[in-house]
Formats: C-alpha cells, sequence, structure tokens
C-alpha cells in the first residue's frame, strides 16, 4: 500500500502546485474574471435594452402610421383582466428588521446565502445573512423567497411577537449528508412587500436542527421594530 | 492571524482537498472561489473554529456551475511523473467525490480521519467507511489494469 500511498502524494503534490500557479493570489487572482463575468453581463443588458427601446419606437411609428390612415377605426375599450402584478424588488432594509435569537457560537451576520444553500438570493435587493459554527448555518432572507409564506399553512400571529410563523418539516440528507428546515415568519407591522421573513437551519446532524427548530430561535421584531 | 498567514494555513488543505474530490478544472475553480469568498470576509472567518471547513463548503456550491462538467485528472506522464502509475487517474475517477476525496487525503497526505472530516464536513465513522471502501476499488481497478 505504501506505493500506491507515495503515488498518490506525489500526482496530488504536483496537481496542488499547478493549483498554487493558476489560483494565485486571492486578493487579486478571482476578481478581474467576476469583473470580466459582470462586464459581459452588463454588455448583453445594454444589448436588450437597446433592442426593446428600437422595438418601441418601431411600434410606436406603425401606431401612428395607422392612426393616420384610418382615422375612423372603432375604438375599443380596453379589456380589464386579472394580470398578477410584477414582482417588483423591494430593498426592506440592510438589517433584519429585530434581533435573531440564535444559540451560543455562531458567527455572523455573515452577508450572503448560507454555503450549503443551492437557491440563489431571490434579487439583488433580498436581504439574505447567515451565521455559523462552520457546521451549522442559521440564514435569514428578508422578504423570503416568493415561493415560500403563501403555500405554507399561516398560523395567527402570536400576540407578543406581532408575527405568524409556519414550520416546515426537516428534508434531508441531501447529495451532500446535508438536513436542512425552513420556518416562515410574517407580520403586519412591517412595510407591504417586507411582511414576508425566512430562516433556514442546516446541519449535517439532524438533531441539532431538531433542538434548534423547538427551540426559540425567533426574530424578535416586537422589540426592535420602530 | 494576518490574512496571508491564515491563506498559508488553510490553501494548501483546500487545494488537496478540492483536486481529489473534482479534479483539476473544477478543482481550481472551487480553491479559486473559496480563497476570494476569504478574503471577502475574513472579519468572520477569523472568529470560526474551523474556517476551512466553511471554505470547502462555499467552494463546493460557488463551483456548482460546473458539477456535471467531467472529471478531469491528467496522465501522470503528462505532468511530468512518468514513475507513477498510470492507471492511477482512471481508477480515482471510478471512484465516488467522497471515496476519492478520503482515501487520497488519509493515504497520500495522512490526515486523521478526523481532520478529514473537519474538512470535508463528514461524520468520522463515515470517512472511514469511504477510506475502506474507496482503497478497495481503486486497489482492485489499478491491479486489474496490471492483470
Amino acid at each position: 500500500m505504501a506505493d500506491l500511498g507515495d503515488d498518490l502524494r506525489v500526482y496530488f503534490d504536483r496537481l496542488v502546485d499547478q493549483a498554487a500557479v493558476a489560483t494565485g493570489d486571492p486578493r487579486a487572482a478571482t476578481r478581474p474574471d467576476r469583473g470580466r463575468r459582470r462586464a459581459s453581463r452588463l454588455v448583453v443588458a445594454l444589448v436588450v435594452v437597446g433592442a426593446l427601446v428600437v422595438v418601441v419606437a418601431l411600434v410606436g411609428r406603425a401606431q401612428l402610421a395607422g392612426d393616420r390612415s384610418t382615422p375612423m377605426r372603432d375604438v375599443t375599450p380596453p379589456v380589464v383582466t386579472d394580470v398578477p402584478v410584477p414582482d417588483v424588488p423591494v430593498a426592506c432594509g440592510d438589517v433584519l428588521p429585530g434581533t435573531p435569537t440564535l444559540p451560543e457560537g455562531l458567527v455572523g451576520p455573515i452577508p450572503g446565502p448560507a454555503p450549503d444553500n443551492p437557491v440563489p438570493p431571490r434579487n439583488a435587493e433580498q436581504l439574505v445573512v447567515h451565521w455559523t459554527d462552520s457546521v451549522t448555518y442559521v440564514e435569514w432572507r428578508w422578504p423570503s423567497d416568493e415561493d415560500g409564506f403563501p403555500t405554507v399553512p399561516q398560523q395567527p400571529p402570536d400576540p407578543n411577537l406581532g408575527m405568524g410563523m409556519a414550520l416546515l418539516g426537516v428534508q434531508g440528507p441531501d447529495g451532500s449528508g446535508r438536513f436542512s428546515q425552513t420556518s416562515y415568519y410574517n407580520s403586519n407591522t412591517l412595510p407591504p412587500g417586507c411582511q414576508t421573513i425566512s430562516r433556514r437551519i442546516s446541519s449535517d446532524d439532524r438533531a441539532v436542527i431538531e433542538s434548534m427548530r423547538l427551540e426559540s430561535i425567533r426574530l424578535d421584531v416586537g422589540v426592535a421594530t420602530p | 492571524m494576518g490574512f496571508e498567514t491564515f491563506v498559508h494555513d488553510v490553501r494548501p488543505r483546500l487545494a488537496r482537498a478540492f483536486l481529489a474530490a473534482y479534479g483539476v478544472e473544477r478543482g481550481q475553480e472551487a480553491l479559486a472561489e473559496a480563497l476570494a469568498y476569504a478574503w471577502e470576509h475574513y472579519g468572520e472567518l477569523r472568529q470560526m473554529e474551523n474556517a476551512a471547513g466553511y471554505l470547502y463548503r462555499v467552494g463546493q456550491s460557488r463551483s456548482r456551475a460546473r458539477r456535471h462538467a467531467p472529471m478531469l485528472l491528467p496522465a501522470p506522464i503528462d505532468i511530468g511523473l512518468p514513475d507513477v502509475e498510470p492507471g492511477l487517474p482512471r481508477a480515482l475517477s471510478a471512484l465516488t467525490e467522497r471515496q476519492r476525496v478520503c482515501v487520497v487525503l488519509v493515504h497520500a497526505y495522512g490526515w486523521t480521519h478526523q481532520e478529514v472530516a473537519d474538512v470535508v464536513g463528514l461524520r468520522r465513522s463515515s470517512v472511514q467507511n469511504h477510506v475502506e471502501r474507496g482503497l478497495g476499488r481503486l486497489r482492485a481497478a489499478i491491479g486489474a489494469s496490471h492483470g
């Protein structure tokens, strides 16, 4: 077995050396790449906006021409339909609207989703932060993801918190052996569009999640909300 | 601990783990992403007991876009190692991700099962199982390639 161990070490040492060259200084190595990605996204966005402007202009001209050529055409009143209101990003705040009650030993808030959450933020305006001890993560999203709260049974607001709360069951393990559990909160004391908040706990130990889920890990908006 | 000292400590461990898990292409991307994240969030990371384990998961999730890409492990001779078993990359590729990373970290670098468990986010007993099964498959594959 010594030979195989030696071969593995020599082989991976070479790959690690090459990776050190390829990845370089973390303070600089990935920044230009991200900059390029952002720049290319910006170019695509500008092209799309430009194309829309051209289309709108052409449509406007066509309508004007149509109006001139058919001055007596019938005018049909617009049909009112139940068109859903588009999901306009709402910036609810830079910090959570209350103080999360967390177990001892968790570090945070760290901006962004927990590393094991595959769901990206809903949009750039959504506040997403997490706390961790590097094994367990507690992530908060405000407002919650759009497919969250409305789909779960809502409970009447807690008179002490002014919030309704819905606990989902523990999910998992996923492909990486992780368990997760999500809770949703709503409060009519928060501004419209910002009344739902979600909390996701994840860990490699189901028992940890069960205990945290049943403990009073809550967002104390009753105290912190002006 | 300054950032450079932190990176000096954590980088080799992450590099070995990512390369063993994902091969060259995704492994390098995962490493770069994890270290970039470390630079951005060093204030929080320095407070963690197991920052390497946290960064492993960061690299894992941020390189997820490449998860369907084939695992690339070059032939030893192509990276200047003619004396290394030529069937090694193919045999490693046949293992599961967890078996591969556990076998490499334990048998190539002498990590303890607990050290692997901390970084990769597994239980110690799971690491032991992955090492045993992975090693068995690796021996069989390399033995078969010689047979």
